[in-house]
């Protein structure tokens, strides 16, 4: 059962966490370009950040940033930092893995999803 | 660039009606907030004897940023108005969070420089930190704000000790999050 913590976080494995669907909540572009002069300038014209949420009660609450990568045949969405959200993932003796720790886990599990087709739909409706 | 705090009485002398005019011309005029305004100025119900106000000021005493800071042992803006944003939990009552609102760093004397249009650094991490310590200094071991999404990514690439309390909501066609800020030093 998932609670909320007096802290805000809600705690889970990283097992319970991959085992609970995330669905897209919203997407959007950045409004300014970012600074492109230190990337190939394939790769950084577009970028933006998603949201994804749980069904569940309490919700998990999953956003990343992105980029469009165009530096292949088809443009590529990208994840870009760390995940922001309410997660905070335990080890195998229950215990916080740190926030840092969890972050890269998360990030790790978001890029093992398929969430770019639902990004891109969302911001084709929201901005084409 | 200078900070000056506390509650409307101990401000220098016109500096709270400056701090009003200037938030009005940063949520209101630029961002296009629907919020009261009265001759200029913009205040709200969470405007009291009690708020406390960070301000930051040029070197020419021109208000470039303002923070609000009340404790959640009386009536505030995300308790009020965004309850929704917490998971379903109740609203934090407790004098060791306190919420930061009206969070604006911008010199309205430059063009913005940030998506937020509110939100411009340097000044903008200054500002936060004096208000962690300022709210730290009454007691607050955590501040939460109600953040659109831009600021938070501000605030955890800024390397502050942030996190959400919930999903995200859309209020007037911008997306919103509670933010959770620990007082403690920042994660990076």
């Amino acid at each position: 059962m998932l609670t909320v913590s007096d802290d805000g976080y809600i705690r889970l494995s990283l097992a319970d966490a991959r085992s609970t669907p995330l669905v897209h909540l919203l997407s959007g572009l950045d409004e300014e370009p970012r600074e492109c002069a230190a990337r190939d300038v394939k790769t950084c014209e577009i970028s933006g950040y998603t949201e994804w949420v749980s069904l569940t009660t309490p919700t998990i609450s999953l956003g990343w940033d992105w980029r469009l990568e165009v530096a292949g045949e088809r443009p590529r969405y990208v994840r870009e930092g760390p995940p922001r959200g309410n997660l905070m993932l335990l080890d195998a003796e229950a215990r916080d893995l740190g926030a840092a720790a969890s972050d890269t886990v998360l990030g790790a599990m978001i890029d093992a999803m398929a969430w770019q087709e639902a990004t891109e739909k969302a911001i084709k409706t929201r901005y084409v | 660039m200078e900070m000056v705090s506390g509650t409307p009485a101990l401000l220098p002398r016109g500096v709270y009606s400056e701090v009003s005019r200037y938030r009005h011309q940063v949520f209101v005029e630029r961002l296009g907030w629907d919020l009261r305004v009265d001759n200029g100025e913009e205040r709200d119900q969470f405007d009291r004897p009690d708020t406390v106000y960070v301000i930051a000021r040029d070197d020419h005493g021109r208000v470039i940023g303002c923070a609000r800071l009340l404790p959640t042992t009386q009536s505030y803006l995300l308790g009020e108005v965004f309850p929704g944003l917490l998971n379903g939990e109740p609203p934090p009552r407790s004098p060791e969070v306190w919420e930061l609102s009206r969070f604006a760093a911008a010199d309205l004397n430059h063009a913005p420089t940030s998506p937020a249009g509110q939100f411009s650094s340097p000044i903008a991490v200054d500002l936060l930190r004096e208000s962690i310590a300022c709210a730290a200094a009454r007691g607050a071991k955590r501040l939460i704000t109600v953040s659109p999404i831009g600021v938070e990514r501000l605030l955890r690439r800024a390397g502050f000790n942030a996190r959400r309390a919930g999903p995200p909501m859309v209020a007037e066609g911008h997306p919103v999050v509670a933010c959770l800020i620990e007082t403690g030093i920042e994660t990076v």
